[in-house]
């Protein structure tokens, strides 16, 4: 019936995701989501990740509507594809630049992509020398507004945690190892888990390093300490 | 297969128009459209939403003026009559002046002229659009284009754009072979030949001035301070207007530009004349 | 047989009318453009402000151009300590643009390409003065969806002075010998009006000249004075520096990061 209609507009998202967290570490990036996919504050579907592996160098991250990033990852596949086809492996400056200039195009046409998208992955200068790669974090907002940085909380994360992993980040200097780096995300993840009322326990940490490539991390569990509860005299 | 015949020339030739078709682009006349917003969003109320006095101070447009330009004729033989027109110089963006030294009097080819109240961009743009098209006329016709037939343009081109947040009000002004002309054209697509005339925030303030004082016959001088005056006391009065005050004397054969006048040095000059406060204060 | 053809097609062609014109009145009665999805359409605000500020001073043979490195969300919220503000497009022409982060990528993309391609066709880098025009009718080709940026030029022209061209969304230009925008252009320019165009000054009384060390102690100071009244500036200078005939040089330089 709306068949005239052009557009298609995700201006009320539906089923989102939360926050995300990435850190860079010596040779790589680890980057944290959990999984649960909310329907408004309903946690609607439980053990979904929230990450996708586009290549060896590269993994993306999201953050908003989970429907709108389902089409992403086909556009994503679609580009590396066609990367294949002149031998290429698509590097995660590249993708940022590309997913950029999608997201903004589609805000030109007052028809967002309702994503917070974190680009992580190796940017290998030279291909397959691991001397000259370096760790990469991009991010784009869904109106296109896009940079990069060394860590990074998104979504209620932004106003959280963003602080919390930069301080650990500049305590050591930028310096950190990957023990280092996963404990600072699992501690901040915790935090979000106290404040984020759309936040799950169950959790995933993903990470891409010069040596092993993308990992996808498998499914953790955090309970947290919730003894502060008693003292808290709101409720009974 | 023995050597070069016909045919490769005739190829050399072809790839060359499509090399040139490909990689360079040759200035095309018109062929321009904006970009615009998507379907079934309007123009003005979306101005209105992101640029208008509730948007952050910077991001609104330049406006606010005081533009006037009158007709003379020499009084006496050693004067050489003409145009006057007279403007000030500030922009602002909301409450704030974000620039306090704009030239408000274009250029439109080397006889003509035309001032700029209303959105500053738009003026801009649309006054270098006329510009460009009086130059490719005087180059196609072999002739002075006409005042009437450059604003005639001018409102054509704004007409077009009616009803979708234009701010332009606009006075060409120059001598053809009619004589002095002064066309007032708006961003409604108005236009109309005047010979006293006045636009922008301060013009009621210009008028007020101008049509006191204004003579059909003056002396080069009085014209001058004529339009110095109704400036000066225009942006007394009116907020949105300030700065310094830019004056342009077209006369039948060149176009003078006067140096930059401080309307605040004006306003001593001018109380002195007076020898009192410009503004009235009762004597007892 | 074909009679009996012609007989449906025509009940066909009825019913496509009917139904034609039954959606026509359904159309006219509730028109698409009122829509509840195109009216919250409009509301969506596909602008958003990341704040911070940039300034451009010009001299004889140099011009300044310096920006915090701060980009927030909502003034408040700071996303990043280092984002770049400012892009040297060539050898004699720095950009530097506030507002709408989206947009300032974009414009950068297509002022780079522009070059790129005039320096293909022309075999030159281009001018200051010719990218000035440039970049003002590429604002204005957005007339009707505006870049939300407030965008300065600066650079070295053709006779080796200092040059410095200020613009609103909508590209209205303007060469000046110091401009700024962006949140603290309300607490900078005031401070530069005193100090370099010496309108507190009376007449008679001995002016400083603009040397490019005074001209880069200024910028310093009202970075530093704007840090400390404006939320969104903060973090970092970007300073970056072009001489007549000599490389453009880049520094960073620490501000305020509270």
């Amino acid at each position: 019936m709306d068949s005239h209609e052009e557009v298609k507009a995700t201006l009320n998202p539906t089923c989102t995701g939360t926050s995300v967290i990435a850190l860079q570490y010596k040779t790589g990036v680890v980057v944290l989501t959990d999984r649960v996919v909310s329907y408004g504050k309903m946690a609607r579907y439980k053990n979904v990740s929230r990450q996708y592996k586009v290549n060896e160098n590269v993994l993306v991250a999201f953050g908003g509507d989970h429907a709108d990033f389902h089409w992403l990852q086909n556009v994503i596949e679609r580009q590396v594809l066609l990367w294949k086809r002149f031998d290429q492996d698509i590097g995660p400056k590249a993708l940022h630049g590309y997913l950029t200039s999608l997201l903004y195009g589609r805000r030109c046409q007052m028809n967002p992509v309702w994503n917070t998208l974190i680009v992580a992955g190796i940017e290998e200068e030279e291909k397959k020398n691991k001397e000259t790669s370096t760790p990469f974090i991009g991010i784009i907002t869904q109106k296109g507004c896009a940079y990069q940085v060394k860590h990074v909380a998104t979504g209620l994360g932004a106003f959280l945690l963003n602080q919390a992993v930069e301080d650990e980040w500049r305590k050591s200097g930028g310096e950190l190892t990957r023990e280092q780096a996963e404990q600072v995300l699992r501690k901040s993840l915790e935090l979000s888990l106290y404040h984020d009322c759309v936040a799950d326990n169950e959790f995933e940490i993903g990470r891409v390093d010069s040596q092993d490539g993308v990992v996808l991390g498998k499914e953790e569990k955090v309970i947290g300490d919730w003894s502060i509860a008693e003292t808290n005299c709101q409720y009974e | 297969m023995w050597g070069e015949t016909f045919d490769d020339f005739e190829n050399d030739e072809v790839e060359m128009v499509n090399a040139k078709k490909n990689l360079m682009i040759e200035p095309a006349h018109n062929d321009f459209t904006f970009q615009g917003l998507p379907l079934g969003i309007q123009p003005v109320d979306f101005m209105k939403t992101h640029f208008g006095a509730t948007a952050g101070k910077s991001m609104q447009f330049r406006k606010g003026t005081t533009t006037l330009a009158f007709v003379y004729e020499p009084a006496t033989p050693n004067d050489k009559g003409g145009i006057i027109v007279a403007v000030d110089s500030r922009a602002s963006s909301g409450e704030y002046i974000s620039s306090k030294s704009v030239m408000k009097i274009l250029d439109i080819g080397d006889r003509m002229v035309a001032t700029m109240a209303g959105g500053a961009a738009d003026c801009q743009f649309w006054t270098r659009t006329v510009a460009k098209y009086c130059t490719l006329y005087e180059l196609r016709e072999k002739t002075n284009i006409t005042v009437s037939a450059a604003s005639k343009y001018f409102a054509n081109v704004l007409y077009g754009y009616k009803g979708q947040g234009l701010s332009v009000g606009s006075m060409v002004a120059g001598y053809d072979k009619k004589g002095p002309q002064i066309f007032k054209v708006d961003s409604e697509g108005d236009r109309c030949s005047l010979k006293v005339c006045s636009v922008g925030s301060g013009s009621l303030n210009a008028y007020g001035i101008l049509d006191n004082h204004f003579k059909p016959k003056m002396t080069d001088e009085e014209a001058r301070k004529l339009g110095l005056r109704a400036i000066m006391h225009a942006t007394y009065r009116d907020s949105g207007s300030g700065g310094v005050c830019n004056l342009c004397h077209i006369t039948p054969t060149e176009k003078i530009r006067l140096p930059p006048m401080d309307v605040s040095k004006l306003w001593y000059e001018f109380a002195g004349e007076i020898s009192r406060d410009i503004a009235y204060e009762p004597v007892e | 047989m074909a009679c009996f053809n012609g007989i449906t097609a025509s009940a066909d062609a009825t019913n496509q009318m009917h139904s034609f014109k039954q959606a026509m009145r359904e159309v006219s009665a509730k028109p698409d453009w009122l829509s509840a999805r195109h009216i919250e359409r409009q509301r969506w605000n596909p602008y958003s402000m990341e704040g911070g500020s940039t300034c451009a001073i010009s001299g004889d043979n140099f011009a300044i151009v310096a920006s915090d490195t701060r980009m927030t969300a909502n003034d408040i919220n700071i996303l990043t300590r280092d984002a770049e503000k400012i892009q040297v497009l060539n050898d004699s022409i720095i950009l530097t643009t506030s507002g709408f982060y989206g947009d300032v990528l974009q414009l950068t993309k297509v002022l780079q390409s522009r070059l790129h391609k005039y320096r293909f066709d022309y075999r030159a880098d281009m001018s200051v003065d010719l990218c000035a025009e440039l970049l003002s009718r590429n604002l204005y080709y957005r007339r009707f969806f505006p870049y939300y940026t407030g965008a300065i030029l600066a650079g070295i022209d053709e006779h080796g002075k200092g040059a410095v061209f200020s613009y609103d969304p909508i590209g209205c230009i303007e060469r000046l010998g110091y401009s700024a925008s962006g949140a603290a252009e309300p607490m900078i320019i005031p401070f530069l009006d005193c100090q370099i165009g010496h309108v507190t000054l009376d007449e008679g009384y001995e002016k400083p000249a603009l040397t490019m060390e005074r001209a880069i102690s200024l910028m310093k100071d009202s970075f530093r004075g704007a840090a400390e009244r404006e939320i969104s500036t903060g973090d970092k200078i970007h300073l970056v520096i072009a001489e007549a005939g000599k490389p453009i040089v880049q520094k960073f330089l620490p501000l305020r990061e509270d």
